[in-house]
C-alpha cells in the first residue's frame, strides 16, 4: 500500500493553527506565583483568552486557559524536580524553581521523550552561573552526574567482545568503544557520595496521560564535599552505578569516548601522566582493562 | 439515563445483528477480544514478574518503552512472554500541525515490531507546535479544516507503522470560539475520514460533558459504534468548578453508567482501567477493573432474556 502523504501545507489550516500557536505561546509563559500571568506583552491575558476561548458556566476563558498553563508548568517542573534532586538539595526549593523555570523558557522540550527534558540543564547551569551562585560549580557537576544517571538508565548496552578477539583489538584491526550508557567525569566534589543518599527510593520518571497534581517535597538543603576525583556513571544489568575511576583510567577512557583506537588512547594517557613509568602504566591499564571487561563497559561496533 | 429509552425487547432486537456482526473484534482493534486489562505500571513490576497474576491483557504507554535499553525493556519482554500487550501513546498529537518527525515514528514502529501489538491507540488532541512539546493532551478547535488535518495525520501514522489505529477522545477544560462542530461530531468525522477506530474513554466523555455542559449519553448515542475498538475507564477529581482527569481514583458511578450504556450499544468490548497516580496494589487496581464484569453480565443477561423471549 502506498504511504499516505505528509499532512497538508500549513496554509490550509490558518484559523486552527493560529489558535494552537496562540494557546502554546500563553501556555509556555511561566506562572506568576501559582497563577497565569495577567499580561501578555501590551495586552491583557484575559482579553486575549476571551478572543479565542469560550467561557463555561463556572469558569471564565482566562480561568479555563489557566488550567492548562498550570498543568504545563507543574508537569515540566515536576520532571526537572524528580530528575535533579541533587541540584535541588544544593540550591534549595526557591532558587531551584527559578533555575528550572529559566531553563524551561530557554530549552522547552523539543522531543516526544519527556525523559530527555533535562538534557541541556548542565550546560545551562554552566552558561548562566548567576542562577546558581554561589554554588555554580557544584550545581553544574551535580547536574552532569544526575543527567548521566538518567541517560544510563535507558541507553543501549551491547555485548562485550569475546577474549578471542583480543589480538585483533590490540593490533587496531577492531575498534573498541565504550557502552552508550557510560559517562566519565573529572570532578571537584564528591558527587557520588552526595547523590547516593538521594538516589534512595527515587522512582524512574515515566509519563502517563493523566493530569499531574502533586505536592512537591524536598529534603533538607545540603552540599557535596570538595574532593578532586574521577567518576564513571554506567549500568550493569538494569542498575546504574557510580564507580570511582583512577587518573590513568580517566585519561585512557576519555580518548576512547571520543572515538580513538585503544593504542592511541594509551599513548594519550601516557602523555598526560607525566612522571609515570611506562611499565607501571601498562600494568595499571591491564588491571583496569580486566575490570572494564568484567563490568562490560566496552564493546566492538564491528561485532 | 440514556437520552432515548426504548423497551428492552425492541432495543435488544435492534442490537442483535449489530452485536453479532460488528463487535467486539473488528478491523480497528486487530480483530481482538481481549477482555478486561489494566495499564502496566512501575509499582506493579515486581508483583507481575514474580507472581504472574492472572490478567486478560496489559496496556503500555508506548513512550515509556521507546528507549534503547534498560529495565523497562527487560520488564516489557518478560510481560510480553505471558500477556497480550496493546500500545497506547501520548505523543502522536494527531491534531498538531507540524510535520511528523520520522525518527519518532521509526522508534514507534520498532516498538510495534517488538510488542506485536494488534493495534495502536493515541489521543484526539494536539500537543506540539513549532517544534516545542507541551507533553499535554490539548483540545483541538472542532473545525472542518482540523478534521481534515487530523484525519490525514492519523492515516500517515497508520501507513507508517502498518497497524490499525484507534483514536481516543480526551478530557478537556476549554472550548474554542472557532469550533463549528460538537466534540462527538468532530470525533465521528475524523474517524470516518481517517477510516480509523475509536478508543472510547467513558471517563473522558463524563469529564468533558461536565466541563462543557453537554449530555454524555447523547455523545455515546451519536458516535459510530462500529468503529469502537476499545473502552477506557478511569477515575477523575472534582475540583468544584470543573472536573480534572487525574486517573488517581476508583471509577465513579456516573462513569460506570456510561460504561454500561456503551456495552448496551456495542456489546462487550476490550476494556481497560487507567490508574496512573497514587497507584494502589496490583490486586486493588485489577479488582476495580473487574467491576466492569458486573455491567457486562447485566447487559448480556438482559440480552439473552430478550432474545430468548
Ligand atoms: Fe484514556
Amino acid at each position: 500500500m502506498p504511504l499516505a502523504k505528509q499532512p497538508p501545507a500549513k496554509k490550509e489550516i490558518d484559523a486552527t493553527e493560529a489558535a494552537l500557536k496562540l494557546m502554546a505561546d500563553l501556555l509556555f509563559k511561566p506562572l506568576d506565583g501559582n497563577d497565569m500571568q495577567s499580561r501578555h506583552g501590551r495586552f491583557s491575558t484575559a482579553k486575549i483568552a476571551e478572543s479565542f476561548i469560550k467561557p463555561s458556566k463556572t469558569l471564565s476563558s482566562f480561568e479555563r486557559l489557566e488550567i492548562y498553563n498550570r498543568q504545563y508548568w507543574y508537569r515540566m517542573l515536576d520532571c526537572i524536580w524528580e530528575d535533579f534532586p541533587g541540584v535541588l538539595a544544593i540550591l534549595g526549593k526557591d532558587k531551584f524553581v527559578q533555575l528550572a523555570e529559566a531553563y524551561l523558557v530557554a530549552f522547552p522540550s523539543n522531543t516526544f521523550a519527556l525523559q530527555d527534558l533535562g538534557e541541556n540543564l548542565p550546560a545551562f547551569i554552566k552558561d548562566n552561573p548567576h542562577l546558581s551562585a554561589p554554588f555554580s560549580r557544584m550545581a553544574y557537576e551535580t547536574a552532569l552526574v544526575e543527567w548521566a544517571d538518567i541517560k544510563a538508565l535507558t541507553a543501549a548496552a551491547y555485548d562485550p567482545p569475546l577474549p578471542e578477539f583480543a589480538p585483533k583489538i590490540l593490533s587496531g584491526q577492531m575498534q573498541l568503544k565504550l557502552q552508550p550508557h557510560l559517562s566519565l567525569f573529572s570532578l571537584h566534589y564528591a558527587i557520588d557520595d552526595f547523590l547516593v543518599e538521594y538516589k534512595k527510593d527515587l522512582p524512574l520518571h515515566l509519563v502517563s496521560n493523566a493530569a499531574i497534581e502533586k505536592t512537591r517535597t524536598s529534603k533538607k538543603r545540603t552540599t557535596p564535599n570538595p574532593k578532586r576525583n574521577y567518576l564513571m556513571v554506567h549500568r550493569i544489568g538494569s542498575d546504574v552505578y557510580f564507580t570511582p575511576a583512577s587518573r590513568s583510567e580517566y585519561y585512557t577512557l576519555t580518548p576512547l569516548l571520543a572515538g580513538t583506537t585503544l593504542e592511541e588512547a594509551c599513548a594519550y594517557a601516557y602523555s598526560r601522566l607525566r612522571g609515570c613509568e611506562r611499565q607501571a602504566l601498562a600494568e595499571s591499564l591491564n588491571q583496569s582493562f580486566t575490570e572494564w571487561t568484567r563490568k562490560k563497559l566496552l564493546y566492538c561496533p564491528e561485532l | 439515563m440514556p437520552a432515548e429509552q426504548k423497551s428492552a425487547g425492541t432495543f435488544f432486537m435492534d442490537r442483535y445483528f449489530f452485536w453479532n456482526d460488528l463487535v467486539p473484534p473488528n478491523r480497528f482493534n486487530g480483530m481482538t477480544d481481549l477482555g478486561i486489562g489494566i495499564g502496566l505500571r512501575i509499582p506493579h513490576y515486581e508483583h507481575i514478574l514474580t507472581k504472574k497474576p492472572k490478567l486478560d491483557w496489559f496496556e503500555i504507554i508506548s513512550e515509556n518503552y521507546m528507549i534503547d535499553g534498560g529495565r523497562p525493556l527487560e520488564v516489557l519482554d518478560a510481560v510480553l512472554a505471558d500477556y497480550p500487550v496493546v500500545q497506547h501513546g501520548v505523543s502522536l498529537y494527531f491534531g498538531s500541525t507540524d510535520p511528523y518527525d520520522r525518527t519518532h515514528l521509526k522508534k514507534l514502529k520498532a516498538l510495534v515490531n517488538r510488542t506485536k501489538t494488534p493495534f495502536v491507540t493515541d489521543h484526539l488532541c494536539w500537543g506540539s507546535t513549532d517544534g516545542r512539546f507541551t507533553h499535554d493532551l490539548l483540545p483541538i478547535p472542532y473545525t472542518s479544516k482540523a478534521v481534515k488535518n487530523t484525519a490525514e495525520r492519523i492515516k500517515y501514522v497508520r501507513d507508517f507503522i502498518e497497524k490499525p489505529i484507534c483514536v481516543e477522545n480526551i478530557s478537556s477544560y476549554l472550548e474554542f470560539n472557532i469550533s463549528e462542530l460538537t466534540e462527538w461530531q468532530f470525533l465521528s468525522e475524523v474517524a470516518e475520514q481517517a477510516d480509523c477506530g475509536i478508543l472510547l474513554d467513558v471517563n473522558n466523555v463524563f469529564v468533558a460533558a461536565s466541563n462543557h455542559g453537554f449530555d454524555p449519553f447523547e455523545y455515546l448515542d451519536k458516535i459510530p459504534h462500529e468503529r469502537i475498538g476499545q473502552i477506557h475507564i478511569a477515575g477523575h477529581t472534582d475540583m468544584e468548578t470543573y472536573k480534572l482527569d487525574t486517573h488517581d481514583h476508583p471509577v465513579c458511578d456516573s462513569v460506570w453508567s456510561l460504561y454500561e450504556r456503551t456495552i448496551e450499544l456495542i456489546g462487550p468490548t476490550n476494556t481497560l482501567l487507567e490508574w496512573d497516580d497514587n497507584i494502589p496494589s496490583f490486586d486493588e487496581v485489577h479488582k476495580e477493573a473487574l467491576k466492569a464484569n458486573i455491567y457486562i453480565r447485566r447487559i448480556t443477561d438482559a440480552f439473552s432474556k430478550a432474545t430468548a423471549s
